[in-house]
């Protein structure tokens, strides 16, 4: 009782002290993987991507709510383990903790992993800032047989706690209340004497207008060098000194690094605090979700199962993406409706002829590229996506991971590399982006090449399947196995000869979980959105510059001048140079220009082999290529693009003349 | 004169013939215990643990036994404060030194369980083995294993770590595995993935050499 009316008291006065403040701030920051997203979009009503896998959250969430007349601005984090930063996402968490603005901070942490929880807690409570823990998913709680003593933890703590199903909206009335009533916190670790002292001494060294001066010098004690920059903007050169000497007499006094012993004080209070609210009672069996997660990743079993997944994924977006929806879109929305009713419209509104062409001539924008864009593209890519999000949100893509490990060390990677990899079969731009999850700079350069090169995406990837099947099997098998060949001998022949090393596998396997259908609904539509804007520009402009080109006779120009190439080397058709034109714009486009020429049957079986080889392994495409700028810089995309261009001609070429030799018809 | 003098002079001796040398001016260097040497060794031979012929030293029965259970507590001593403490090499022999005075023959059989009865010392010279080591050729496991060593389903605490970067150190603790916790192996193929209370992880074979663990009887 007399708890309840000492929070109550501190509840008033903080109430008080926050109303006299314009704006308030609250930060929420947890482990990836804790419905942290869904929370913050409860709170601000706004939707994030959420997902099952670290890196999804690369940039920092703001949202902006009313609250009883007042603005509260809510801050989302990139997942984070640990304050003491690990990684680009951690570091940044740290610092929006540490800019100075008074705020509070909201955690948000797994229920069943109460370990992990507290152990960031109570870095949090170093900080000073108001912080009221929320534990999520306690469902999943309570059916793996765990118990928390939740009023004692309380105590222990001396920071509220909330509790909440959060994709199910249980637990979360008030839950903004409690954040922004929160006390000020108190640390309840206690270091070993001489590091209490060292942390007293620096907070002297520290400006006085640092609010969370006490978990500064832990983290310095911690010899965070990512410190450093933030250091110089508040301190002489004279003071960062005296600090390292602080610093040094510590690790010297306890004959190892301090760091060792602050991580090894907080994880004995965890521990500490755990054997007195945290109890799970045995059980020998956990349902469906444990039973899948263990199959999944069997040695034996995890193989037909992921042959299942891909033979699904091959039947929903291959074959009713690829195949029933586009030929609906293609044939009868393009086909009947849109393209004769486009023509007739524009045929009496349009007296110009050269702009009657632009709109629908064999260049048209509404017959080439919209159609092109909206009945061929979008169906495929939609259909990924939806897929795509159903393996993240379930939680298979990090078992994905564990089951090819072993294939991706040999080219320098390790299993992580996997969702990249995956991602780029739904789009290599957004998966080029996410080559941030991986540790070292050599993995992220080797799957960026690998994307670039011989990653079809998902658009791609469709026309090609269309072309497959009008191909006998041997030819569409022959495909694969150079492509992935090529892939191997890139990636083997990039490990060995790059500079650096591969990063640590570790990979943490959420349980399998029944996704949201609308939370994979929100997120096929949000990436199909991105999609759509990076693509359909794109679409466009390659069009436009085919039409000029075409009007300017530079076409048949370029036809003959690349005609040693085309003809002679790659033993295609003058035709096709177009395909290959448009494949510098998009490569999934420049496949629909090889399947329209072999729809109007002017190509061998032999012909279509080689162009299918060549477009795969072609230039990526311009939103590709600027991705790959913006994260490796330009002499990388330039690099790169030097290499693949002359490697993909020499490839397929060389299967050209092999066919010939041996004599091959298809 | 004192059990600690004593004890040097027969470890000295001990390390001496390991190198075939018996004659008593290299011992002597050896020792490097000045003035107080001739006067020690007289004493063990009044003891009955050496005999001196041609100015050599040898062993009696007697002796070799009290110089090997000496050795072998020495070079026990000089493991554990290496491999599992990382001392530095002047601070393990140091240790060494005095600690190998005050462990019981129980703590020796122990120690060397635990650092899994290793054959050499850290110099690279063989320590004698004990009754424990016996054991363990009789297909005994040693108690502390890596985690590569365990079947898979067993659970195990963790004992202690030695990852070779400090950056995987900390990463790994965030997610639980830190010595006391308990862990659970859940298959080796195609990954490694182990359990740590409700944190399923999988993780790379090297890293899971590193970690050493002590088996658990099952429930």
């Amino acid at each position: 009782m007399e708890k309840l009316a000492e929070r109550e008291n501190v509840r008033r006065l903080a109430e008080k002290k926050h109303h006299s403040d314009k704006s308030k701030k609250i930060v929420l920051v947890g482990s990836p993987n804790v419905g942290k997203s869904v929370i913050f979009g409860y709170l601000t009503g706004q939707y994030v991507t959420v997902s099952n896998y670290p890196g999804t959250t690369v940039d920092v969430f703001h949202g902006k709510v009313q609250h009883e007349g007042q603005s509260v601005e809510i801050i989302d984090t990139p997942g984070a383990n640990s304050l003491i930063p690990n990684s680009e996402d951690e570091r940044v968490t740290r610092d929006i903790i540490l800019s100075g603005e008074d705020k509070a901070i909201l955690q948000v942490g797994d229920g069943k992993n109460l370990f992990r929880t507290l152990y960031l807690t109570l870095q949090i409570m170093e900080s000073s800032y108001p912080v009221v823990l929320n534990l999520n998913m306690m469902d999943e709680v309570k059916s793996a047989g765990i118990e928390i003593d939740l009023p004692k933890l309380e105590s222990i703590l001396g920071i509220p706690i909330n509790t909440s199903i959060a994709v199910r909206k249980v637990g979360m009335d008030g839950l903004l209340e409690k954040v922004l009533y929160a006390p000020s916190t108190k640390s309840i670790v206690q270091y070993p004497e001489v590091i209490e002292n060292a942390i007293r001494d620096i907070q002297k060294l520290l400006p006085d207008n640092i609010q969370s001066s006490r978990f500064v010098a832990i983290m310095l004690l911690s010899g965070d060098e990512t410190l450093k920059t933030l250091l110089s903007r508040w301190l002489s050169p004279e003071q960062i000194v005296k600090i390292g000497e602080v610093v040094n007499r510590v690790s010297a006094t306890l004959g190892e690094d301090a760091e060792n012993v602050i991580s090894r004080t907080l994880i004995e209070k965890v521990q500490e605090i755990l054997s007195l609210v945290y109890r799970k009672k045995d059980k020998s069996f956990n349902g469906i979700s444990e039973f899948l997660g263990h199959y999944s990743v069997h040695p034996f079993w995890g193989v037909p199962i992921l042959l299942l997944v891909l033979y699904g994924m091959y039947e929903i977006v291959g074959v009713f993406g690829a195949g029933t929806l586009v030929d609906f879109m293609e044939s009868v929305v393009f086909g009947e409706y849109i393209n004769p009713a486009a023509t007739w419209l524009v045929n009496q509104l349009i007296p110009f002829t050269i702009v009657r062409e632009f709109l629908v001539g064999e260049y048209g924008m509404i017959t080439m590229a919209l159609s092109y864009g909206f009945a061929i593209v979008l169906p495929i890519v939609a259909t990924f996506f939806l897929m795509f999000s159903l393996l993240e949100d379930s939680g298979y893509l990090p078992r994905l991971a564990v089951m090819m490990n072993r294939v991706f060390r040999f080219m320098g990677l390790n299993g992580k590399a996997v969702l990249p990899m995956v991602l780029g079969l739904g789009c290599d731009t957004m998966a080029t982006l996410t080559t941030r999850i991986l540790q070292t700079r050599k993995e992220r350069l080797i799957v960026t090449l690998l994307l670039a090169l011989g990653v079809p995406c998902s658009a791609q990837l469709g026309v090609l399947l269309a072309l497959t099947s009008v191909m006998p099997l041997a030819g569409s098998l022959i495909w694969l196995g150079v492509v992935l060949g090529i892939l191997f001998l890139v990636g083997y022949l990039s490990s060995k000869i790059m500079p650096g090393e591969r990063g640590d596998f570790i990979i943490e396997l959420p349980p399998f979980r029944r996704p949201s259908l609308m939370n994979i609904l929100y997120k096929t539509i949000a990436r199909i959105e991105w999609y759509l804007k990076e693509v359909i520009p794109l679409f466009v402009l390659g069009t436009t510059i085919l039409f000029l080109f075409d009007k300017l006779d530079i076409l048949s120009a370029i036809r003959y001048g690349a005609s040693p190439i085309i003809k002679g080397w790659l033993g295609l058709p003058e035709k096709a140079t177009d395909a290959f034109l448009i494949g510098f714009l998009r490569r999934d486009y420049g496949a629909a220009g090889i399947f329209a020429l072999s729809k109007e049957g002017l190509l061998s079986n032999n012909q279509i082999l080689v162009s299918m080889v060549a477009i795969t392994l072609f230039i990526p495409c311009i939103a590709n290529l600027l991705m790959i700028i913006k994260e490796q810089g330009v002499k990388v995309a330039i690099r790169m693009s030097a290499f693949i261009l002359p490697f993909a001609l020499l490839v397929s070429g060389l299967l050209n003349w092999v066919l010939i030799i041996l004599g091959i018809q298809l | 004169m004192s059990d600690t003098h004593i004890d040097h002079i027969l470890r000295t001796i001990w390390t001496a013939r390991e190198d075939s040398h018996f004659d008593i001016p290299y011992i002597r260097e050896l020792a490097n215990e000045g003035e107080l040497f001739d006067q020690l060794l007289a004493e063990i031979e009044n003891k009955g643990m050496i005999v001196i012929r041609e100015n050599e030293v040898h062993f009696t029965p007697q002796g070799e036994y009290l110089a090997e259970k000496i050795i072998r507590r020495h070079r026990l001593s000089e493991r554990l404060f290496a491999d599992v403490f990382d001392a530095a090499p002047t601070t393990y022999e140091q240790l060494a030194c005095s600690f190998e005075h005050i462990i019981s023959p129980e703590v020796t059989e122990s120690v060397c369980t635990f650092l899994g009865h290793p054959k050499v010392c850290p110099h690279n010279r063989p320590i004698p083995s004990g009754k424990c080591c016996l054991a363990y050729t009789n297909e005994i496991e040693p108690v502390v294993q890596k985690l590569t060593q365990i079947p898979v389903g067993e659970n195990a605490r963790i004992v202690y770590m030695l990852p070779s970067y400090q950056k995987r150190w900390k990463q790994l603790h965030q997610y639980g595995l830190y010595p006391g916790n308990e862990i659970k192996l859940i298959q080796k193929k195609p990954s490694y993935v182990v359990q740590i209370g409700e944190t399923t992880l999988a993780l790379d074979t090297e890293i899971c050499q590193e970690i050493y663990v002590k088996r658990l009887p099952k429930q």
